[in-house]
């Protein structure tokens, strides 16, 4: 027996701080972002402004002169209390009042879709927006169902987007309704979304110019002084303005997760720490969250429960499908981004998780949320099976093992 | 003879340190942690396996799952150096894997009679 050898042997022991962990939660989470290859992302401003715009960006998202019953603004559901979007499962458009769950209760329109977040959506990596992503951006061209001559005068996505919601019945355009006396509806009557760009636009031009209009004279003000022409003004005016506005409204903010990835080793605490392994690893989640904005921007489907209301016949919403045509986009929808997530629910193209963790536990177990929710499952049941054989099979790599572990991703989850 | 007393009794406590309290401490203390670490990397091993002609979106998620198994590496080292025996660490590894992947009927079907 060497006592030089036990001797070491016994230093050796004495410094273990804890035997069975042989790397440390930071030395694991230094691999993470080198076999991510994670990058902080990038927050400056892409868009170049004066105030004069931003200030005419902001009287148009908070002027319901935009909306055909002059009764919404972007700004009602578009709240930085709700994390920039409404905090309801569904959006309520015209009609309604107040905010949040207030809106509820003055028999305003049902959107169908939930509302989504502003924050950070001016950043060039948004090459898809809405929940079907029927605005996109390929090969530096706006994919936009206005046509290509319209789109290409968009500055951007968010600002080809902007717009989308003045153009939609449920939304901003007002509810169909006989004795309407809507001019904006009444222009546009049943038209499709290439031409209706034309009639909205020429509808609004004339409520500006109207010599008796009743427009908000603050909103005039404010575009006079951003250099706007209000003989030419259309909805790419619009929807630039809108944009640049957004970009200073709603900026991209860093995040805990952020501040650790640039080198502050205290941001996260242990149990994030190890959240944030789970969500790079054996949970799978950067599978399709990945990126700066953790989406990969495309689209897949969770199986996510339809519930009682939907855009679509028989109350479905069949999400990229109605975009492409294409059976195999049924039911998928864009990957949501997750920063600032924990401010934004509820979860889902339809709201219908109410929580972070009900949608994250939909992700690897499609049944409880049926079992917990027996009215669901009623409208559901008929067209369970086609949900769940949708399901992206990335899904089932996911190895979640513990409730602990579950508590540790959505721990991670909050600091993004 | 007394001057090798001290230091045989030195030696001897040293010795009983090393290879009978250190070994049953790190047995008692670890082991269920160690195959918990064993359970990690078998399934990263087997996600790895299974998953890798997927899809390519899965690939960093992977490597990252299998540092599992460098982490159950270093800590079986670190176990053999605190004198745990080889044959105990792979009983554990057994026992590791039975628990969480065999059903109790898979367990008992090689022990039932199938013909008298």
């Amino acid at each position: 027996m060497n006592p030089l050898k036990i001797l070491l042997s016994i230093v050796f022991l004495l410094s273990f701080a804890s035997i069975t962990n042989a790397l440390s939660i930071d030395e694991k989470l230094d691999l993470v972002i080198k076999v991510h290859q994670l990058e902080l992302k990038q927050c400056s401003p892409n868009q170049t402004s004066n105030i004069f715009e931003i200030k005419a960006g902001k009287a148009l998202f908070e002027s319901k002169l935009l909306s055909g019953e002059k009764n919404i603004s972007c700004s009602d559901c578009h709240l930085k209390k709700f994390g920039s979007g409404d905090g309801l499962p569904m959006a309520v458009g015209t009609g309604a009042k107040g905010s949040g769950y207030d809106r509820l209760n003055h028999g305003g329109a049902l959107v169908q879709r939930n509302a989504l977040s502003l924050e950070g959506r001016a950043n060039p990596e948004f090459k898809s927006l809405f929940w079907d992503g029927k605005i996109q951006v390929e090969n530096g061209q706006i994919i936009a169902p206005y046509g290509k001559e319209r789109s290409a005068r968009f500055s951007n996505a968010l600002a080809a987007a902007s717009v989308l919601p003045i153009m939609e019945r449920d939304e901003l355009l007002g509810a169909k309704d006989f004795f309407s006396t809507n001019d904006i509806q009444r222009a546009v009557e049943d038209s499709v979304h290439h031409e209706r760009f034309d009639l909205v636009s020429n509808a609004i031009r004339d409520r500006l110019n109207k010599s008796n209009s009743n427009a908000d004279p603050s909103l005039k003000n404010a575009l006079v002084n951003a250099n706007i022409n209000l003989k030419d003004i259309d909805l790419s005016t619009i929807g630039n303005l809108l944009s640049v506005f957004i970009q200073s409204e709603f900026p991209c903010e860093f995040s805990r997760w952020d501040q650790y990835i640039s080198g502050n080793k205290e941001a996260l605490t242990n149990n994030e720490k190890n959240g944030a392994v789970i969500f790079y690893g054996k949970g799978r989640c950067a599978s399709c969250h990945q990126g700066t904005f953790l989406s990969d921007f495309s689209f897949h489907s969770i199986g996510t429960p339809q519930g009682k209301f939907g855009p679509h016949s028989r109350t479905r919403d069949i999400g990229r499908a109605a975009v492409t045509s294409n059976g195999s986009d049924l039911f998928k929808f864009r990957t949501p981004p997750l920063n600032n997530v924990s401010k934004t629910s509820p979860y889902g193209h339809n709201g219908v998780f109410k929580t972070l963790t009900e949608v994250v536990i939909h992700h690897y177990d499609p049944v409880s949320f049926y079992l917990r929710n027996p009215a669901i499952y009623e409208g559901d049941s008929f067209r369970t099976g086609k949900l769940i054989n949708s399901r992206d099979t990335l899904l089932s790599g996911i190895n979640l093992r513990s409730s602990q572990e579950l508590d540790d991703l959505i721990s991670f989850l909050k600091t993004l | 003879m007394s001057v090798f007393k001290w230091p045989l009794i030195i030696l001897a406590v040293v010795f009983a340190i090393k290879e009978i309290f250190f070994p049953l401490t790190a047995a008692a203390l670890y082991s269920f942690e160690f195959m918990d670490r064993i359970h990690e990397c078998d399934s990263a091993m087997e996600a790895h396996w299974y998953e890798t002609s997927k899809k390519d979106e899965t690939q960093h998620s992977l490597t990252v799952e299998l540092l599992s198994c460098h982490e159950y590496d270093l800590v079986r080292k670190k176990l053999l150096i605190s004198g745990l025996p080889e044959e105990y660490l792979s009983w554990l590894g057994l026992k590791a894997l039975e628990i969480n992947q065999r059903s109790p009927e898979e367990f008992v079907r090689q022990h039932k009679f199938t013909e008298r």
